[in-house]
């Protein structure tokens, strides 16, 4: 997956990214080489925006986005010979976030709660337990309770900035099934915020 | 018909606040330490992860059924090979290494302890099943001790060769696969005999 | 003679032959099942044919060996259906065809009978002895298992768990969770549509010593492992579909003719291994040999 900040739609603004930043290449190369105080340093460059990405992929569940977290840089260290910095490598850590979470989800655990197919939209339902009209959710709680596919798409496409296709692609679905989701994610979430 | 239209002011606002969302979050402060000690149990870069690491050393343990008088395998392990690990009487030794595993025993000697547990799970599985196989056709016990003979011979390759090379993990994971399909095997026809 | 007949045919196995003539009783049986409810039926030998369809009933029909009994019952969320044997040590075959609810919940074991199911998208539980287990449609859930059966799957099962000792496994079709699992039999999962769908997201296949034939497209982020101890196994795949793969064989062979890039020895000159990305990359497939030979090629 790659990343054109020129077409990029969010207006948050990105941490320093690879190629402006000679000290991470440094770093990253030392890791290849199997220095773990490199990766250390790697890691606690990263690892909030990561752990921030993690959390809202697993609907605030912070026990599940901390080990989530701590898969994504396990995999990170495995696989860093693999990384030819062709792309961005907050990108390509995001990529084994998304990687690691959607196969987690698809894990094998049979006929317990599964991931809401991307595809699935007509399944897509409402926020569960509380409905009161009298409660205004902040934010973070409303993206929580999004249905998986919608929360996957819309923390993807909205708050970490990628665009529909990235986001197709990485899924492994249509581009219309992500806008789909999107689109499902602003209409819960403005309702859910009462706007 | 459902108004599915979002008002685009109010999609704005919600942009705004998403906008105002912090991108980084503190993870837990053990992370690192998790982190590093699932690098370390690594003692070399691999590329094989995922979902189907599951422990099945664990499982291993759990499929350890009735007790009941032990049948005897198709593997003779004699105590006492180099390096105090057990080895194979006979066995012609195979000097192969590949890339490691990244999950599990790393060693032959760390295996040892987890296939007692498989050994037990088959002995008490083959005592079940020989109780049990009256209901099943002669045929069909031919064809099941066939399948078993030839999981025997494949656990008694691997074995073999990891005897030479004990701390080769892509040859605990196969020889660990082995033994699955044999617990597996004989657990189905169990369950199958019994009707 | 006959007696000697007779002590042969126990001797040997419960060979599943269905005959409809004088010693055959036929049945015919109706029961009110919800459209989700769940069905359970045992008939060891003969066959079983189950097709879905979209009343909230069930029909059973078929012909039952003179003097055996169709023991059916339950309510509508649950029912059971067997045959009471007047020889429980040497039963006769019943052929028994079902038509249940297209998202019933469906339970069938047999010892040598054959089952046949379409038309089911709820999930299938099917159990096998000798017989052979055929499944066409698009379930929910299939979970397959044979002692010494075949299986042959046509379709696209969300998910789907097959497994036989002896007998060959056959998917032609896609799913995003498999695993399949022989023994000696061989494993043959083939699909590769022009449009582009039925593409596999997650998989283990795996043998010990049956051959492997892998011919179909892989999701982007898809994992897929095959392992084998002495299987032969041929991975084909779409030469544009990025994969990162590694492979190893302890005593194999890898031959790689998908791409350019070389197999290399392995570890301390001995066994080999092929690490390699495939077009952009993405996927991510292992394959594990111990002396099995392993191909990559392009998928046609």
């Amino acid at each position: 997956m790659t990343r054109h900040s020129a077409l990029r739609k969010s207006t948050i603004p990105l941490q320093s990214e690879w190629s402006g930043n000679e000290s991470s290449r440094d770093l990253v190369g030392r890791a290849q080489n199997g220095d773990v105080d490199a990766f250390e340093l790697i890691y606690n460059e990263h690892s909030g925006r990561m752990y921030a990405l993690c959390l809202r992929l697993m609907a605030g569940d912070q026990a599940a986005a901390a080990e989530l977290m701590q898969d994504v840089f396990v995999r990170a260290w495995k696989n860093i010979a693999k990384f030819r910095g062709e792309s961005a490598f907050t990108s390509w850590l995001h990529r084994l976030a998304v990687n690691a979470m959607l196969e987690n989800a698809r894990g094998d655990k049979r006929r317990t709660a599964r991931v809401l197919p991307m595809e699935d939209t007509s399944q897509l339902g409402a926020f569960a337990a509380d409905d009161s009209p009298e409660l205004r959710m902040d934010l973070e709680t409303a993206i929580a309770r999004l249905p998986a596919g919608a929360r996957t798409a819309f923390v993807l496409h909205d708050i970490e900035g990628y665009q529909h296709q990235e986001i197709a692609e990485q899924l492994g679905v249509a581009v219309g099934t992500v806008k789909a989701q999107l689109h499902r994610a602003h209409k819960l979430l403005i309702k859910a915020l009462d706007r | 018909m459902t108004d599915d239209t979002i008002d685009e002011g109010k999609l704005r606002d919600l942009m705004k606040e998403v906008a105002a969302l912090p991108r980084t979050i503190e993870p837990p402060a053990d992370s690192w330490a998790k982190i590093r000690a699932g690098i370390e149990s690594t003692p070399a870069r691999t590329t094989r992860t995922g979902f189907w690491q599951r422990p099945v050393f664990l499982a291993a343990a759990a499929v350890a059924l009735v007790a009941g008088s032990s049948a005897v395998t198709a593997i003779a392990i004699s105590r006492g090979g180099h390096n105090g690990a057990p080895a194979i009487v006979g066995a012609a030794p195979s000097h192969i290494t590949l890339p490691v595993s990244d999950s599990g025993p790393a060693s032959l000697a760390q295996f040892t302890v987890v296939e007692s547990d498989y050994l037990r799970a088959v002995n008490d599985l083959s005592a079940t099943l020989d109780a049990e196989q009256g209901s099943l056709s002669p045929e069909t016990v031919a064809k099941l001790r066939e399948s078993i003979k030839v999981i025997d011979a494949a656990i008694l390759e691997a074995r073999n060769a990891l005897a030479a090379d004990p701390a080769n993990r892509t040859l605990i994971q196969m020889l660990a696969n082995s033994y699955e399909q044999k617990v597996d095997l004989l657990k189905r026809t169990t369950e199958m005999a019994r009707g | 003679m006959s007696h000697l007949r007779r002590a042969l045919l126990v001797a040997i196995s419960i060979t599943a032959i269905a005959r409809v003539g004088a010693a055959q009783v036929k049945v015919e049986r109706g029961l009110h099942l919800d459209a989700d409810g769940s069905i359970r039926l045992i008939n060891l030998v003969g066959s079983v044919r189950v097709t879905g369809w979209e009343r909230d009933s069930v029909s059973l029909r078929g012909s039952l060996p003179k003097g055996d009994k169709l023991m059916m019952g339950g309510g509508p969320r649950a029912m059971k259906a067997f045959i009471e044997s007047t020889d429980d040590r040497n039963p006769q075959p019943s052929t028994l065809e079902l038509m249940v609810p297209a998202r019933a919940k469906v339970w069938v074991k047999t010892a040598t009978a054959d089952i046949d199911v379409t038309g089911i998208s709820g999930d299938l539980d099917l159990y096998v002895v000798g017989g052979r287990i055929r499944v066409s449609g698009k379930p929910t859930e299939l979970n397959a298992e044979a002692i010494d059966g075949d299986i042959e799957v046509n379709g696209k099962p969300i998910w789907l768990r097959a497994k036989s000792a002896s007998g060959n496994v056959t998917f032609n079709g896609s799913s995003s969770d498999v695993a399949i699992s022989t023994v000696s039999g061989g494993i043959t999962v083939s699909s590769v549509p022009a449009d582009g769908s039925g593409k596999f997201e997650r998989a283990k296949i795996e043998s010990v010593t049956g051959a492997i034939r892998f011919n179909a497209d892989i999701e982007k982020g898809a994992a897929i492992d095959f392992d084998t101890h002495s299987g032969s196994m041929e991975i084909a795949i779409p030469r544009k579909t990025g994969v990162d793969f590694d492979v190893a064989s302890i005593a194999g062979s890898i031959t790689n003719d998908l791409n350019y890039a070389k197999v290399a020895k392995g570890r301390y000159g001995r066994g080999s291994e092929l690490v390699m990305t495939n077009a952009t990359g993405g996927a991510r497939v292992t394959i594990r040999s111990f002396k099995g030979p392993v191909t990559l090629r392009s998928a046609k």
